[in-house]
């Protein structure tokens, strides 16, 4: 919360939506907290705030919004076992065998799952850009 | 610049949900300094995160957010004039990318003949397992494996295994499945950033070597 005040007049919407870079700022924060002091080779280039400010274009807009728009749609295409393990991996910081142990699956049939999702994700996103 | 080994997808996913270690992100981020194309796979995978973001219920707040929130405003903008860093660079003789810069990096050690170290630390993460290595020209690095995950980040000259040939802005990802034997090109001295990824260990002869002198 506090991150994102402090951030917001680097906010570029040529760089990311809004929610993309909340989520980063987020993120940043939380490697932050773990790693105790601040390290900027986390937040360096990760960090889409980071950059000398030139006004976005047009164009720069569009894209974001195109990426965002075909990242929404690719995620809906998931199915539902595979989505649901993305979201794990990615929010609950769990690695695949404590996700396997919730799930009551296989550790492999974590893995397959992610391997999979990554391929169809990539073969959705590739194609857009 | 063509380059032609990247993070995989999995790595890349973790680093943008944050989930990668110091060492591996490090090596990572000198990657991406290098490579549009990984710079926007990874901008995907943060989009996915701003999604997912988007998606979760509304978590409520407190009623003396706000107030508390300039608080700490004012607090981070006096601590913030006073942090500046100094150079902790030795003479390497190699110029260090930009997501090195505020990393300690020691200087060139003895590790075998024609093979030198130089341990790198990272503010905050002292654990992590990374290190810069340098080959001379046609040096045959023993042969080794991996208890979990390497990166090598190619920063001068080139290395060649069994699996292909390495260029500098080329990142290999090697895990338990590889066991190899890089070779240093001929034309130069190789230099490369490399990470072990958390309790990983080297078998084999080369980890015989680093273990005693590394540490790990
Ligand atoms: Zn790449």
């Amino acid at each position: 919360m506090i991150a994102v005040w402090r951030k917001a007049s680097y906010f570029d919407p040529g760089k990311a939506g809004a929610s993309t870079w909340v989520f980063t700022i987020a993120r940043n924060q939380r490697i932050d907290r773990l790693r105790r002091t601040r390290s900027r080779t986390a937040d360096h280039l990760l960090d889409p705030t980071d950059e000398p400010d030139m006004p976005p274009s047009g164009e720069d807009i569009a894209i974001v919004a195109q990426r965002e728009e075909g990242v929404r749609k690719a995620l809906e295409s998931l199915p539902i076992d595979q989505s649901t393990i993305v979201r794990l991996s990615f929010f609950a910081e769990k690695p695949h065998a404590e996700i396997a142990r919730e799930l009551g699956i296989p550790l492999g049939t974590v893995k397959s799952r992610v391997r999979l999702a990554l391929n169809r994700l990539r073969t959705l996103l590739d194609s857009d850009i | 610049m063509t380059i032609n080994h990247h993070p995989s997808d999995e790595t890349l996913m973790r680093m943008a949900a944050g989930a990668l270690g110091a060492g591996p992100a490090l090596v990572v981020s000198v990657h991406l300094e290098g490579c549009a194309v990984c710079r926007n796979r990874m901008a995907h995978f943060e989009a996915i995160g701003g999604v997912m973001l988007d998606e979760m219920p509304p978590a409520p707040l407190a009623a003396d957010l706000f107030g508390r929130t300039m608080e700490r405003l004012e607090v981070i903008q006096q601590l913030q004039t006073k942090e500046r860093s100094m150079n902790k660079h030795p003479e390497l003789g190699i110029e260090l990318p930009r997501a090195m810069q505020d990393c300690e990096v020691g200087p060139w050690k003895w590790l075998g003949p024609g093979f030198k170290w130089s341990k790198v630390k990272i503010p905050g993460s002292p654990d992590e397992k990374v290190m810069l290595l340098k080959g001379r020209a046609g040096l045959h690095l023993p042969a080794h494996g991996h208890t979990g995950l390497e990166f090598m980040q190619i920063l001068s000259g080139s290395l060649a295994d069994e699996r292909g040939r390495y260029f500098p802005g080329d990142l290999d990802e090697a895990g338990d499945d590889v066991d190899h034997r890089p070779v240093v090109g001929q034309e130069s001295d190789c230099v490369c950033l490399a990470a072990l990824e958390g309790d990983t260990r080297l078998h084999g002869l080369l980890g015989r070597l680093l273990r005693p002198i590394v540490g790990f």
